[in-house]
């Protein structure tokens, strides 16, 4: 499980013990499979969700999972505490990410590869899955609209699963901050998608730690 | 300021799961965070990118495809040549998620196989129709797999292989019958029916084959009491060994026949468990998306998970009843 809080399909139920870390460290197949099958899904979401791009978003899992294994003899905390360590390292790359981006211009526009993605994954699908597409194009699309930092916190809450603390260790800030953090995303989120007419004023996104450039790329996308 | 630092924590316990009164701030943040959990729960792993990520980590370390153990007698040229060709290949080191397709039960890269199939399934689990197809897929790699141990006459490993088979085969049946219900259209009904008695129907050849080799004594005496405890441990063994009518083992009491017991042929009665006749496996695994284990197993003895089955018990517990392979409850699945 990585954190007490959510509960995100393919994450939590996996059930990894010391057993198979002891293992994965040691490269066996098997738990390095156990342990790729209880974290990818909720990494490639993580990822998907934030750059909106689905090859670049199976890019980062698969380096932060390779950066993992080669990394997990010096994982030192309990079985437990392997989801933060692997979201921290996610954190990083998804850092490191924007900076090359910023460097090099020429992102692909977020809108199109999202749709893009979301066809690809259900091309011939019935009109019911059509629709719920749909709507969870329009949550990613929203999502995007919000501060990095809100955007962040709410997908290491949502799609990772982590507590509050575990966030705010991931970030790098209190665990105040990222409770207002999140109070704040779901509001504006709330706003975007009309499900309230919160009045609230949406957080600035002054501070964030995305590059301004990029910023401006995915409002305006 | 401290109303925002309650709403704040109030929404972080709810978002954790623990209990909190509902308020008018409180309920459209967690209608949203609802609303981008699922939006989040719709993203799916491409099998192929699982793969090629799992290859990364597991290609640090050269993967050869074992050898089969021996070398067969009077190999004909046809087979001496493909025997030549597979040796080239086992001498090749190849990527750790291509050779996990081929990986047996037993096997270091059986494991990586087993969780890309299940990501396969996860993927396509949006279209009942598609998952029905994957799952008869897998069940023929199960029965691939069977039919390999048995050609290598790995009698450790197929009684488990042979649990594996049947699993396999209850799920995929509950995900034909889902999507006959689902899609209501025949022709697509048909056709997965029709994959899914073709496996049947190999099913029974291969376990003709086992019991020629267990008669030829190809296999230790000791190998029969196991395999017949595999046979006998889900309920939809009888259908899968009887098959459909014709290839179907009846004399001598094949794979259940127990080295001390009768001789059970394939009588088809259910003597210990009248009332769960028909179709059991429709009502006892109402969910065959990702657990392997199955729910409720009212008079049947049926909850096997996807790992090897404990074969080790009495293997003639049906020996006396004269129900041989159709014995303890276990009934045949789609019968037509």
């Amino acid at each position: 499980m990585l954190g007490t809080g959510g509960k995100p399909e393919g994450v939590s139920h996996v059930g990894l013990t010391a057993a198979d870390l002891v293992a994965a460290r040691g490269r066996e197949p098997a738990a390095v499979t156990r342990v790729y099958a209880a974290y990818a899904p909720a990494l490639f979401r993580f990822f998907l969700a934030a750059v909106g791009d689905r090859p670049t978003a199976e890019d980062l899992t698969g380096d932060v999972f390779r950066s993992a294994i080669e990394g997990l003899p010096r994982f030192r905390g309990p079985v437990e505490a392997l989801g933060g360590w692997l979201f921290r390292i996610a954190h990083h790359d998804l850092s490191d990410f924007w900076r090359k981006q910023t460097r090099s211009p020429g992102i692909t526009p977020l809108h199109d590869t999202l749709d893009e993605a979301a066809l690809a994954a259900g091309a011939d699908d019935p009109e019911e899955l059509a629709i719920q597409r749909i709507e969870g194009d329009r949550v990613l699309a929203a999502l995007r609209q919000l501060s990095p930092d809100q955007r962040e916190v709410l997908l290491l809450r949502t799609a990772a699963g982590l507590t509050a603390p575990e966030v705010a260790a991931i970030v790098g800030k209190t665990t105040g901050a990222v409770k207002a953090l999140q109070r704040r995303g779901l509001a504006s989120l709330a706003r975007v998608l009309g499900v309230a007419n919160d009045t609230s004023a949406p957080e600035p996104l002054a501070g964030s730690s995305e590059p301004a450039g990029l910023t401006s790329r995915v409002e305006g996308g | 300021m401290r109303r925002r630092k309650e709403l704040s924590d109030k929404l972080d316990a709810a978002l954790d799961g623990r209990p909190v009164e509902a308020d008018d701030d409180l309920d459209p943040l967690l209608e949203t965070a609802a609303k981008l959990r699922a939006a989040l729960e719709a993203i799916e792993l491409d099998p192929e990118a699982a793969e090629r990520h799992l290859g990364m980590v597991l290609d640090r370390q050269a993967t050869v495809v074992p050898l089969p153990t021996r070398p067969r007698p009077q190999a004909s040229r046809w087979r001496r040549r493909v025997a030549a060709v597979a040796l080239a290949a086992v001498l090749t080191v190849l990527p750790a998620t291509v050779a996990s397709a081929s990986a047996l039960p037993g096997e270091a890269l059986y494991p990586v196989k087993l969780a890309v199939e299940q990501l396969r399934v996860t993927a396509v689990s949006w279209s009942s129709t598609r998952e029905a197809n994957e799952r008869i897929k897998i069940t023929d790699h199960r029965l691939d797999e069977l039919n390999r141990l048995i050609q290598l006459n790995a009698a450790d490993r197929i009684p488990a292989a042979i649990v594996r088979f049947k699993q396999a085969y209850v799920d995929a049946q509950q995900a034909v019958e889902d999507a006959v219900r689902d899609s209501g259209d025949p022709s697509k009904a048909r056709a997965l029916e029709g994959k899914l008695a073709a496996v049947r129907v190999g099913s029974a050849v291969a376990l003709q084959r086992l019991h020629n080799r267990l008669d030829q004594g190809m296999l230790p005496a000791s190998a029969r009491k196991a395999i017949t405890a595999a046979i006998r441990q889900v309920p939809v063994t009888p259908g899968l060994v009887m098959g459909i009518p014709q290839p179907i083992p009846t004399t001598n009491g094949p794979i259940v026949t127990t080295p001390t017991g009768p001789q059970t042929t394939l009588a088809p009665t259910t003597t210990q468990a009248p009332t769960t006749t028909q179709a059991p496996t429709t009502t006892q695994a109402p969910t065959t998306t990702q657990v392997p284990t199955t729910t409720q197993a009212p008079t049947t003895t049926t909850t096997t998970t996807t790992m090897p089955p404990e074969v080790g018990d009495s293997p003639d517990q049906g020996g006396g009843d004269g129900g041989g392979q159709g014995s303890s409850g276990e009934t045949a699945p789609t019968t037509p």
